[in-house]
């Protein structure tokens, strides 16, 4: 099991200016649909295997109303925590 | 035995079907020549799915393979059906294939088209409902060897027995022949026979 973050945009289109952004900056992501526990318009997430999300919120800073919640890789499956 | 058979020079599937012509007739042993590893792949192919055993010989990228039919050979006959028994099948395994004929899911704009089919590999890999197999052709090709994430996603399906079949012309086409990360290349007599004796057959 292995821990992240699940990032959720406003938009889709903020999703792929997250991706460029992130491309840009040499971060791994895996892109997946929005799990249902999290509210948010664009059904188009991140998740990014990583213990502080610090980096990143600095890398996205440009970008506004990013949810970020902690998630778990279960073996083919990435969770909310708690 | 005959000499070899020489498909040197011969475009996919030409040497399958030369090769197909002696098992057809039940020849006992023959040998092919070839130039290509997509060739050589899809004679490996063949060869799996009978029961034949082969032997390539490797000379400066001219691969001679030679078949050897082991139907009289009872104990290599057991173990040829063992070989195919892998990878273990998990139950939920339907018969049901996933046909990918680009690089994106749905028509519109690349980008978004080749989220959505990151997210659909996902999803299905999330799931318990695995295709048996999932057939890349044409511009599909390239989530079978240039985008990581589907690269990642059908590489863990492939461990859970889903077959990957990745189209060996539209490789070549594509100059990607090289650079397959997961999956077998096929020719259109494995594509055809899959997507027609599928229950179900999901075009995204």
């Amino acid at each position: 099991m292995e821990d992240g973050y699940i990032l959720s945009f406003k938009s889709t289109h903020d999703a792929f200016k997250s991706q460029h952004l992130l491309s840009k900056m040499k971060v791994l992501f895996i892109v997946i649909p929005t799990p249902v526990e999290i509210s948010a318009n664009c059904g188009l997430s991140l998740y990014i295997e990583i213990n502080t999300i610090i980096t990143i919120q600095t890398i996205l800073e440009d970008i506004h109303d990013i949810l970020y919640v902690k998630a778990i890789k279960k073996g083919s499956q990435i969770v909310p925590k708690g | 035995m005959k000499n070899p058979i020489d498909a040197i020079g011969k475009a996919c599937p030409i040497p399958f079907m030369l090769a197909k012509k002696e098992i057809d007739s039940n020849t006992h042993q023959f040998s092919i020549i070839v130039d290509n590893k997509g060739a050589l792949e899809n004679l490996k192919r063949l060869a799996t799915s009978t029961q034949y055993v082969l032997t390539i010989e490797d000379k400066e990228n001219l691969f001679t393979i030679t078949f050897l039919s082991s139907k009289k050979d009872v104990k290599a006959e057991q173990e040829h059906s063992q070989e195919d028994k892998t990878p273990i099948t998990p139950l939920a395994l339907q018969s049901w294939t996933l046909f990918i004929g680009k690089e994106t899911m749905g028509e519109g704009e690349k980008e978004l088209g080749l989220n959505l089919l990151r997210m659909h590999l996902y999803t299905i890999n999330a799931n318990n409902d695995l295709p048996k197999n999932i057939v890349c052709m044409n511009s599909g090709v390239r989530i079978a060897t240039q985008d990581q994430q589907t690269i990642a996603t059908l590489q863990s399906l492939e461990k859970k027995g889903v077959s990957i079949i990745v189209c060996g012309t539209c490789l070549d086409y594509y100059h990607l022949l090289d650079e397959l990360q997961v999956g077998y290349i096929g020719n259109m007599y494995d594509i055809t026979k899959i997507l027609t004796s599928s229950q179900k057959v999901v075009s995204v």
